[in-house]
């Protein structure tokens, strides 16, 4: 039987269902060196689908947390400085004044009230209780990295929530700028915890299998 | 990791960009609104490191990689040694041909995808996976008999 001899193209396209006229299709396949070149193909395919895979070094995982943390001291609301601190001079002479004229200059910061920029501290912390009651914590299994370094994120957080928390609770008054800190907190913790769940739910068997 | 490794050509390049990834995972997680979307945004920003990686020498170097044409990596006699030879064949192929042929018979890319990852056309893509698997034909079943039409067109003007 004449052929026109086949190309790779026609080939692949035979393989992978793609643009190839019936006739031209019957042709190949009745071609004793067209099918056997086509099973060579399929067989590299296969061969390439099931390369080892390859893990990453056990460094790796110290530099993503290291990384992590970097950035973390970078795209964190970073605590600003309270003015009086950057201003001792215009601090004392108001402390002075309102003494004189004798008007409370500092007044007390009501918390719950909704900050300008966003969303009340309440419903934060309202939003976080949520999502605990959503993430599992690793008790029994051992965590995986992800989670591993979520955690450690929200135990930072944590941390320094109770550090305030523990000045309000022996009568200390935040001042505003503590506030937003306290709030910007709250904040990433609400986003952490969405992270720590998206991640657990796609770390479920259901999730991570890939289907090509 | 698999991925990066095979398509960078670099076990430090592939780690990079797992670093990247997961950094950005960190980040960005929280914005995902189906859980089932992970793997995918995690292939598709994956593979976008990889290409960047591919493009941008400075990334190259901060690897401190030597440039990943397909001449580099053949010279690599220390990586080759112990690759099987499939994984041979695929790292001697020119970068863009290896990454066609890897995103498209293993990650299961469409052409028309590849070709707008890379910024080219499905045809780039077509013909890059016919060159890839004519390279490979050759290096893993001794097959030359097969030409590409381009080969044709070029041998055959009409």
């Amino acid at each position: 039987m004449s052929l026109n001899k086949p190309t790779i193209e026609e080939l692949l396209a035979l393989r992978d269902g793609g643009n190839l006229s019936a006739d031209r299709a019957r042709e190949l396949e009745a071609h004793a060196p067209a099918r056997e070149a086509l099973h060579d193909l399929r067989e590299i395919r296969q061969s390439l689908r099931e390369l080892p895979d390859v893990a990453p070094g056990p460094d790796v995982w110290k530099q993503i947390r290291r990384a992590a943390e970097e950035r973390a001291a970078v795209s964190e609301p970073t605590r600003p400085e309270p003015w009086y601190a950057r201003f001792p001079m215009a601090a004392a002479a108001s402390v002075f004044f309102a003494a004189m004229i004798g008007v409370l200059v500092w007044q007390p910061f009501e918390n719950t009230a909704v900050p300008q920029n966003g969303i009340a501290i309440g419903e934060l912390v309202n939003r976080s209780q949520q999502l605990e009651s959503q993430v599992w914590l690793p008790v029994s299994n051992a965590p995986t990295r992800s989670e591993s370094a979520l955690f450690l994120r929200l135990a930072d957080i944590d941390a320094e929530l109770t550090a305030l928390d523990t000045r309000r609770a022996a009568g200390d008054t935040l001042a505003p700028a503590d506030e937003a800190w306290r709030r910007a907190l709250w904040q990433r913790r609400v986003q952490l915890l969405e992270s720590l769940r998206t991640v657990q739910r796609a770390e479920q068997p259901e999730f991570t299998q890939v289907v090509y | 990791m698999s991925m990066g490794y095979r398509l960078l050509g670099s076990r430090a390049a592939a780690e990079e960009v797992v670093q990247d990834v997961f950094i950005q995972l960190l980040e960005h997680a929280h914005t995902l609104r189906q859980p089932a979307a992970l793997v995918g945004w995690v292939r598709k920003t994956a593979t976008n490191h990889c290409l960047m990686r591919l493009r941008s020498p400075w990334n190259k170097r901060r690897s401190g990689d030597e440039p990943l044409d397909g001449v580099d990596v053949t010279e690599d006699a220390e990586r080759m040694h112990g690759l099987s030879d499939v994984e041979r064949a695929l790292a001697q192929l020119p970068e863009q041909t290896r990454m066609v042929v890897w995103l498209h018979d293993v990650e299961g890319y469409t052409h028309k995808e590849i070709g707008a990852l890379m910024g080219k056309t499905a045809s780039f893509s077509k013909s890059q996976l016919a060159r890839g698997y004519s390279a490979l034909m050759q290096r893993l079943r001794g097959h030359d008999e097969f030409e590409q039409a381009d080969d044709r067109r070029t041998a055959c003007p009409t």
